[in-house]
C-alpha cells in the first residue's frame, strides 16, 4: 500500500515551480514527508500537505510569472507595454478631470462598502471573543403579559433556574451598576461596576490575567468583601502594578480587597466595565422575587441545542409554577437567546441596511465607472479602428486600453482603502453611540479583496470592451460613417441609457429611504415626552449611606436640600426623583392591587416605581389629570398615598376614576397606599415609547430612599445653574457626590443620538448616490449630443429652430430620467417597508420625502440634459458640418 | 570591516542545519528544523531560501538519483561551502556578543 499524497495541490506544486531542479527536490520530500505523516492520519496529513503547496504557491507564483513573462515576452512587447503605461500616465495628466472622476468615483464606491462591511462583519458575524460563544446563551423573561417587551428575572428566580436545570455547565447573574470607587490615596470617582454571581468568569471561560476569580462562598452575606479590576481600570489607577492585587479599594461604600486583574479587552456586560464585584445573596435580595434586575447568562453542555435547553426551561417553568409552595405570584415565561444575538441586538438589523445602502452606492459607482469608460473608449473609436486597421492586433489593442485605465483605477482603489480606513476612524470614535463591539471593528480582509476585484473588473472591463466589439465589419463600419447608423451603436446607446438609468432609480432608493430616516429622526425628536423639553435641569446624586443610616434621616437630608435650591434666584420649583427620564431605566416591577385576585397564568400587574418629593411633578411640569400632587402633608405617619399614570389609571381601573384605589408595591408587609392624583404619562426610558405598563410615583417621605436625582425648573436658560446647584448640594454635605448634570435638552439629544447618527449615515450615502448619478447622467448626454453634432448642425442649417432642437434634446432625456424615477420609486417602496422597522411614527410612504426627492432629482436630471441642450443648440452650423 | 552578506534568521536556521547534517536533502532539513525550532516549516519557503543561499554562495547542490518512495523524484542534497561556513561563524560571533552577560536575565523566564 502506497500512500500519495492529494492529486490536485501536487498538481499545482507542478505547475508553480519556477524550475526542474527546485521541483523535483521539493516535490520528493514533500511526498516523503507526506508517507511519514500520514502513517499517522491521512486527514491531517493531506491538510499538511495542502498547507504546504500553498505556503510553496506564495513563494513561488512571483518569480514563476517572470520566468514565463521571460520566455513568452519578447523585448518589443515589454518596451510597448512600458509604453502604453506612460500613455494612461499622460493620459491621466492631460485629462485629469476625467481620471479624477473615475478614481473617486471607484475610491467612494470601494470605500464606503469596505468599511459598512468590516463592521457588519466585526460586529454581527465574527463570533464573541470567548471561548465556545456559540454555546452562551442568556435567560429573559418574557412579560408580555404584563405590559412589558421583556425583562431579566430577579435574584430568587435566578438562583431557581441554576438549582433546576441540567441542560447548562454553568449559570451567571449579572447586573451592571454605577458606583464611587476610593482607592487608596486616589479622590472618589465614579465608576462601571459588574455585580456578578461568582461562577460569571468561569461561565464565559474567561480567566484572570493576574490573581483569582471569585469563589462560590464569596456570595454568601458577609463573606465577599472582593473586587476584581479590568485590564484599563488596573493600568490607568494602579500603572499595571502587580501588586494591586491585595490591595483595599473602597467601592460602594464597602472596603473590598483587590484579588484579580481581567485580561485586556475583558469587559462584561459592557466594554467599559471597571471593577467586578460578588453578588451577595442577602436575605433581602432572596427575598425580592418581583426585582426583575439580574440578567442570566449560562453556557450550555457540550452537545446541548438552544431548543433542548428552552425544552427543559419550559418543563421546568411549568413544574415550578404549578408548585403551591412555591408561590409565584408574578411568574413570567423565560425564554432563551444567543448571547451573540443579546450583545448586538437591534444592531444586527441596522447593519444590514447599512450595508444594503453601501451596496447601492457601489451599483451607482460600478454603472458610473462602466459609463463613463465606455463613452470615453468611444470617443476614440475611429483612432482604434484606424490602428486595426493599420495592423494593430486585437490583443495589442485590449493591452493598451487596460493599461490606459490601469493608473486611474489603481489610484481609485488606493484612495478608496484610504477612505475605508477614514470611515472606520469615524465610527471607532463614535463607539460609544450604541455600536456594540465597536472596539473590536478592524478592515476586513475578505471584504476588501472582494469590494477591490468588483470594482477593478467592472472598471478594466468596461475600459477594453472596445476591443472586445466586432471585428473587421465594426472597423469598416466604423471609419466609413462613424457609429450613427450601425446596429451596434443602437445597442451600445441602449446600454448606455439602461446604466444610467439604473443608477439613477438607486439614487431614488437611497435618498428615499434617508428621507424617511430623517423624517422620523424629526418625529422623534420632537415629540412630547410628557414633559417640559426646556428650562428643565436634572442632577443625580450619590449619597453615602453611612451618614444617613436611618430612613428619617434621607427625608430630612432631601428636604433641607430642596429648601436650599427653591431658595435660589432663577429657581421656579426644585423636586427629587427616584430616577430622572432619560437616565438609566427602570424596569418593571410587580404590584399589588386590593381586592384584585392574582389571575390565573400566575401574572400580577407590573409598573415602574418611581419615589418622588412634593415639587417633582411642577419641575418637569408633567400634566396633573386628576386629584392632586405630593404635598408636604404626605408625611411619614400620615395615610399612606401614591399617583399613578394616566396608562397605570386606565389598565387598572377601565372606565372609572383611580382616585381611591389603593395598591401597594409587592410586598405583604407594606400598607396599601391610596391614589390621590392622576398625572400624564412620561417617556421615562425611551423617547420612542411610553412605558405602557404604566408608573408608579409614591412620595419620598413615605418610602425614604438615598438614591435620588434632583429636578429643577428655572425662569430662565438653565445651564448656568449646573455650578449653583453643585455649590447649594456642597453646603448641605459636602460628600454628597453630584453627577450626570444635564438639561432635558441634553438628555433627549444623547438618546436620540443613534437616530440622528443612521439618518446622517443615509443622507451621505443618499448624496453619494446622487452625486454619481448626476455625473453620471451628465457625461451620457453630453456625449450624445457631441454624437449628434452633425445632425443638429443640418437641422439648424436647414432651418430649425434652436428651441426645438434644444427642446428634442432634454425630451429625449428626461424620458429617460421620468422612467427611472418610476422604477426607483418602486425599489424605494420595497426599501421603505423593509426600513419601516426604523421608523418612528413615520410609514414607507411619505408624501413629503417622496415629493422633495423626486423633485430633486427631476431637476438634477432636467439641468443635466438642459446644458449639453444650450451647447448643442448654438452650433455653428458650418462647424458642425465640417467637423468630419 | 569588508561588508558581508547579512542572514536572516531563517536563513540562519537553515544553514547552520546544513551545517549539522553536512550532507543533507530536503526532507531531513525539514525535520531537522521542525525538531531543533519547534516550529513548523514550510517546504516552499525552505526551496526559496536554499536557492538564495545558493545564488549567494553559501551552499552547494546536488541532485542524487531519483527514488521510487519519493514518487520518483530524485533529492536534493545540499553542503555548506567554505564562504557559507564564514558567514555562519560571523552570525554566531555577533550573536554571542549581543548576548554576552545577559544569561541572568532569563532565569525567570
Amino acid at each position: 500500500m502506497s500512500a500519495s499524497p492529494p492529486r490536485l495541490p501536487r498538481q499545482l506544486l507542478l505547475w508553480v515551480l519556477p524550475d526542474r531542479r527546485s521541483r523535483d527536490g521539493l516535490v520528493g520530500d514533500l511526498d516523503e514527508l507526506y508517507r511519514d505523516r500520514a502513517a499517522y492520519g491521512r486527514v491531517a496529513a493531506g491538510w499538511w500537505y495542502s498547507l504546504q503547496v500553498l505556503a510553496a504557491v506564495l513563494h513561488f507564483a512571483p518569480r514563476r510569472a517572470l520566468t514565463w513573462g521571460r520566455r513568452t515576452a519578447r523585448a518589443e512587447m515589454w518596451t510597448a507595454i512600458g509604453k502604453d503605461l506612460g500613455l494612461g500616465v499622460r493620459l491621466l495628466r492631460r485629462r485629469p478631470g476625467f481620471a479624477t472622476v473615475v478614481a473617486a468615483t471607484l475610491a467612494l464606491g470601494i470605500g464606503v462598502n469596505v468599511a459598512a462591511f468590516s463592521v457588519l462583519r466585526s460586529v454581527v458575524l465574527r463570533p464573541l471573543p470567548f471561548p465556545d460563544a456559540d454555546r452562551l446563551a442568556v435567560l429573559r423573561l418574557s412579560m408580555d403579559n404584563a405590559g412589558y417587551a421583556e425583562g431579566p428575572p430577579s435574584i430568587p428566580e435566578y438562583l431557581t433556574f441554576r438549582d433546576e436545570l441540567r441542560s447548562w455547565q454553568h449559570l451567571a447573574a449579572y447586573r451592571r451598576v454605577d458606583a464611587t470607587a476610593t482607592g487608596g490615596e486616589q479622590h472618589a470617582e465614579r465608576v462601571s461596576v459588574a455585580v456578578v454571581s461568582p461562577n460569571l468568569f468561569q461561565t464565559l471561560g474567561v480567566q484572570p490575567l493576574h490573581g483569582r476569580a471569585f469563589t462560590a462562598d464569596e456570595s454568601q452575606p458577609g463573606a465577599g468583601a472582593v473586587a476584581v479590576l479590568s485590564h484599563a481600570y488596573w493600568q490607568s489607577r494602579y500603572g499595571a502594578d502587580p501588586s494591586a492585587l491585595g490591595r483595599d479599594l473602597i467601592v460602594a461604600e464597602r472596603a473590598r480587597t483587590i484579588v484579580g486583574v481581567m485580561p485586556a479587552g475583558f469587559g462584561f456586560p459592557d466594554s467599559d466595565i471597571e471593577i467586578w464585584v460578588p453578588l451577595g445573596l442577602t436575605p433581602q435580595a432572596l427575598a425580592a422575587r418581583g426585582v426583575h434586575q439580574y440578567d442570566v447568562v449560562g453556557r450550555l453542555l457540550p452537545g446541548v441545542s438552544l431548543s433542548d435547553a428552552e425544552a427543559e426551561l419550559a418543563a421546568v417553568t411549568r413544574r415550578v409554577a404549578a408548585d403551591p409552595l412555591f408561590n409565584f405570584h408574578d411568574w413570567h415565561p423565560a425564554f432563551l437567546r444567543p448571547l451573540r444575538v443579546q450583545v448586538v441586538g437591534d444592531m444586527s438589523r441596522a447593519l444590514w441596511l447599512l450595508l444594503g445602502a453601501a451596496g447601492l452606492v457601489l451599483a451607482v459607482a460600478c454603472a458610473n465607472v462602466a459609463g463613463l469608460m465606455l463613452v470615453r473608449s468611444e470617443d476614440r473609436g475611429e483612432e482604434l479602428a484606424i490602428r486595426t486597421a493599420l495592423g494593430a492586433g486585437r490583443g495589442r489593442l485590449r493591452r493598451q486600453l487596460f493599461l490606459e485605465a490601469f493608473p486611474m483605477t489603481v489610484i481609485g482603489a488606493l484612495a478608496g482603502v484610504a477612505v475605508a480606513l477614514g470611515c472606520l476612524e469615524i465610527v471607532g470614535s463614535l463607539a460609544p453611540l450604541e455600536l456594540p463591539r465597536a472596539e473590536e471593528v478592524s478592515v476586513d480582509m475578505v471584504g476588501l479583496t472582494l469590494t477591490v476585484i468588483i470594482t477593478l473588473g467592472v472598471a478594466t472591463l468596461f475600459a477594453v470592451l472596445p476591443s472586445l466589439g466586432p471585428g473587421e465589419a465594426g472597423v469598416h463600419g466604423t471609419l466609413g460613417q462613424g457609429e450613427r447608423h450601425s446596429s451596434t451603436a443602437r445597442t451600445r446607446t441602449r446600454f448606455r441609457h439602461l446604466l444610467v438609468g439604473s443608477e439613477t432609480a438607486v439614487a431614488v432608493v437611497l435618498l428615499v429611504s434617508a428621507g424617511l430616516l430623517l423624517q422620523s429622526y424629526l418625529r422623534l425628536s420632537n415629540v412630547d415626552p410628557g414633559y417640559s423639553r426646556a428650562q428643565v435641569i436634572t442632577a443625580a446624586l450619590d449619597v453615602p449611606d453611612s451618614r444617613y443610616p436611618e430612613a428619617e434621616d434621607a427625608v430630612s437630608l432631601f428636604q433641607s436640600l430642596l429648601e436650599r435650591v427653591r431658595a435660589v434666584p432663577g429657581i421656579q420649583a426644585a423636586g427629587g426623583i427616584r430616577r430622572a427620564p432619560l437616565s438609566t431605566p427602570i424596569g418593571p416591577s410587580s404590584i399589588e392591587i386590593e381586592g384584585r385576585a392574582v389571575s390565573a397564568d400566575g401574572a400580577g400587574p407590573v409598573a415602574v416605581i418611581q419615589v418622588a418629593t412634593p415639587g417633582y411633578f411642577e419641575a418637569l411640569g408633567i400634566r396633573e389629570l386628576e386629584g392632586r400632587t405630593f404635598d408636604a402633608g404626605d408625611r411619614g405617619g400620615a395615610v399612606p398615598v401614591a399617583i399613578v399614570s394616566e396608562s397605570l389609571a386606565r389598565r387598572h381601573w377601565p372606565g372609572q376614576s383611580a382616585l381611591g384605589g389603593r395598591l401597594r408595591v409587592d410586598d405583604p408587609d407594606l400598607p396599601f397606599a391610596e391614589v390621590v392624583g392622576v398625572v400624564a404619562d412620561v417617556r421615562q426610558n425611551r423617547l420612542d415609547r411610553l412605558p405602557d405598563q404604566g408608573t408608579l410615583y409614591l412620595p419620598h417621605a413615605q418610602s425614604p430612599t438615598l438614591a435620588m436625582a434632583l429636578t429643577v425648573r428655572s425662569t430662565a436658560d438653565p445651564t448656568g445653574l449646573v455650578s449653583v446647584l453643585r455649590e447649594e448640594v456642597a453646603a448641605v454635605d459636602p460628600s454628597v457626590a453630584v453627577h450626570d448634570v444635564r438639561t432635558i435638552a441634553q438628555a433627549i439629544s444623547d438618546t436620540t443620538a443613534s437616530a440622528r447618527f443612521a439618518a446622517l449615515l443615509q443622507l451621505g450615502f443618499a448624496l453619494l448616490g446622487l452625486l454619481l448619478s448626476a455625473i453620471g447622467l451628465y457625461g451620457v448626454l453630453a456625449f450624445t449630443v457631441t454624437r449628434r453634432t452633425r445632425e443638429i448642425g443640418i437641422r439648424i442649417a436647414l432651418g430649425a429652430e434652436p428651441l426645438d432642437v434644444r427642446r428634442s434634446i432634454v425630451r429625449q432625456g428626461m424620458t429617460l430620467v421620468a422612467t427611472s424615477l418610476l422604477v426607483g420609486s418602486m425599489g424605494a417602496l420595497i426599501a421603505g417597508v423593509l426600513l419601516e422597522r426604523f421608523l418612528f411614527g413615520t410609514t414607507a410612504v411619505e408624501p413629503i420625502t417622496y415629493g422633495v426627492v423626486l423633485g430633486t432629482l427631476l431637476t438634477v436630471g432636467l439641468l443635466a440634459c438642459w446644458m449639453p441642450a444650450r451647447r448643442a443648440s448654438s452650433i455653428d452650423p458650418m462647424r458642425a458640418l465640417g467637423s468630419d | 570591516m569588508p561588508e558581508r552578506a547579512f542572514l536572516g534568521e531563517f536563513e540562519h536556521f537553515v544553514l547552520a542545519t546544513a551545517l549539522r547534517l553536512e550532507r543533507g536533502y530536503g526532507a531531513e532539513l525539514m525535520r531537522e528544523l521542525e525538531e531543533r525550532t519547534g516550529r513548523r516549516v514550510q517546504g516552499g519557503a525552505l526551496y526559496a531560501t536554499l536557492d538564495r543561499l545558493e545564488s549567494k554562495g553559501f551552499i552547494t547542490s546536488e541532485m542524487a538519483a531519483p527514488a521510487p518512495e519519493r514518487g520518483g523524484r530524485p533529492k536534493r542534497f545540499v553542503r555548506v561551502t567554505a564562504e557559507g561556513l564564514r558567514a555562519l561563524a560571523d552570525h554566531r560571533e555577533a550573536l554571542l556578543r549581543v548576548w554576552d552577560g545577559m544569561e541572568a536575565r532569563f532565569e525567570d523566564a
